[in-house]
């Protein structure tokens, strides 16, 4: 092996012990300050955080969405975080509009500042939030943790104003891309 | 009007894939365009629109809905008591609506219980009042006149059931795949009252090229007049008549002018990513159903899927005469959503709403 090479492998070697530790969006995190959704008096928020492709594939997290907005209606606020380009901003604004989703706030950060600031984070993620704090999170697709009982559950538990703000997590929610 | 499940497992020889999760194409929202001219109860046309044409503007129907109902994929059927019978597949419910839109009922909810749906995809009303309900897993639901009670359930063994129509308080005809079997037929004469299959019909995967396209646009709807079936498989450009004991009456080719055929090649390798999955699905169209006019022409509706819009769908429109013959074809008309075939009205999604609660009914010109 060259100098040449050997310096690479170096650099590289380098370069991988100083990247930051992946981070996953997970209970207990603070609520990106931009994804606070304003007037609901719950402070609670139910958080779709996707990529474009996520509005293609056959996940059915619109049911989950339109079940919480028929169980909870103003008291939770629901919020779409959508990791994508410019160009692809007319997928989900279809994605919700004809899944009949009413958003509270929709989002767009482009991937590469999605991963500047947040790091590497499993997507798509669903997030509960109270306050300024994420409280519940289920990542990945077709999450077991994922279920009606589960998310409603918390929900719940939230919206009544009576739980403390401290964290839950779900199973199989550590996964990293 | 069917909002078939197009599913991402398809590749190259691979005949095991069954669709397993409904894609929300269905939804096929409403890629509406423009603003329909004509509104209130006189007829009028459709003016500056492409059926302004060939279509005559009866009335809007602007369907009710509360926190608990709403219209997300709706399929629609005229109830022969007045009004229509709606089943959603993504809310998984049942509904009557009357013949202003105002709500009568509705039942279900998602579950696997008796008057629960996991996917319901088909719904009609028997002579005798029973309202029948069609899952896509096959399941057969009963409910009494208004949706009250449950009067029985049966598994049909027809997967992939996405079409019905009602012969009589003890026959109905099913279009989906029987065992899992996608070269066998897809047509069933199903006896609701001995909970029996009576004869199956109608094999149109054997015949086509691509067969991973055919697998994942896999499937048939039918329409019955007098003893006529007139069907249709979502890749064919042909429309294929039956006896209802399953004999041959021939084949009309749709003669289509705009259909953008599916590829004879199939994917040289399993597409898994979704954005270009949705590229692959939207290079060809689909036929998305037939239906029998009270005179004996056949109106075809096809569908091209959109990824920029979250693939919903766009709606085209063909019309035969009962001999073949070329009648007209429209590009981009609103979401059909029903073709009564007694009366000859047409369902449409109102053309720009952009959420299918707001429907226009319209009658061909003859």
């Amino acid at each position: 092996m060259g100098t040449r090479a050997l310096a690479a492998v170096a650099l590289f070697s380098l370069a991988a012990c100083s990247a930051p530790a992946p981070r996953t969006l997970t209970a207990g995190d603070a609520l990106p300050a931009e994804w606070k959704p304003a007037d609901v008096d719950s402070g609670v928020a139910l958080l779709w955080v996707f990529r474009t492709r996520d509005c293609l594939s056959c996940e059915e997290v619109d049911e989950h969405l339109r079940r919480v907005q028929r169980e909870f209606g103003a008291s939770v606020a629901i919020v779409a975080v959508h990791v994508g380009n410019a160009r692809d901003a007319t997928v989900p604004r279809s994605f919700f509009a004809s899944r009949r989703v009413a958003l509270a706030r929709q989002v767009r950060h482009t991937p590469r500042e999605f991963r500047r600031t947040f790091g590497d984070v499993t997507l798509p993620a669903v997030l509960v939030a109270s306050g300024s704090r994420i409280v519940w999170s289920s990542a990945g697709p077709a999450s077991s943790a994922l279920t009606p009982h589960r998310l409603d559950g918390v929900l719940r538990r939230h919206v009544g104003g009576s739980e403390s703000v401290a964290p839950e997590h779900a199973a199989g929610n550590k996964s990293q891309r | 009007m069917p909002l078939p499940c197009i599913c991402p497992l398809f590749g190259r020889g691979r005949r095991d894939v069954t669709c397993r999760l409904s894609l929300a194409l269905p939804v096929l929202a409403s890629v509406l365009l423009g603003g329909c001219q004509a509104n209130g109860n006189g007829e009028a046309s459709a003016a500056g629109t492409p059926e302004g044409d060939v279509l005559s503007h009866l009335r809007t129907v602007q369907v009710q809905e509360t926190r608990e109902v709403l219209n997300v994929t709706p399929r629609v059927t005229r109830d022969p008591w007045g009004g229509f019978l709606v089943v959603d597949r993504k809310e998984a419910q049942l509904r009557r609506y009357g013949e202003d839109g105002s709500l009568l009922w509705h039942a279900g909810r998602k579950g696997g219980g008796p008057g629960e749906f996991g996917v319901p995809s088909g719904v009609g009303r028997l002579p005798s009042g029973a309202v029948l309900v069609a899952e896509r897993n096959g399941r057969l639901t009963l409910f009494d006149s208004a949706g009250g009670a449950v009067l029985g359930t049966v598994e049909t063994r027809v997967g992939q059931l996405e079409d019905l129509a009602i012969l009589s308080d003890s026959m109905v005809l099913l279009a989906g795949v029987l065992n899992g079997d996608l070269e066998g037929p897809r047509l069933h004469v199903w006896n609701l009252a001995a909970g029996t299959l009576r004869n199956s019909f109608f094999s149109p995967f054997a015949g086509q090229a691509n067969r991973a396209a055919a697998t994942v646009a896999g499937w048939t709807q039918a329409s019955v007049r007098r003893d006529t079936v007139a069907a249709v498989f979502a890749l064919s450009d042909t429309v294929y008549f039956f006896t209802l004991d399953g004999r041959a009456a021939g084949r009309i080719p749709a003669g289509f002018r705009h259909f953008r055929r599916a590829p004879h090649k199939e994917p040289d390798r399993v597409i898994t990513d979704p954005m270009e999955r949705a590229r692959w699905l939207s290079a060809f169209d689909y036929v998305a159903g037939v239906h029998w006019l009270p005179d004996g022409r056949l109106l075809v509706p096809y569908q091209s899927v959109e990824p920029g819009t979250a693939m919903n769908r766009r709606w085209h429109l063909l019309a035969l005469d009962r001999g073949g013959r070329w009648l007209f074809e429209l590009r981009d008309v609103p979401w059909l959503l029903d073709v009564d075939g007694r009366s000859g009205e047409i369902t449409f999604v109102e053309r720009g709403s952009e959420v299918p609660n707001r429907w226009a009914l319209a009658r061909l010109r003859q």
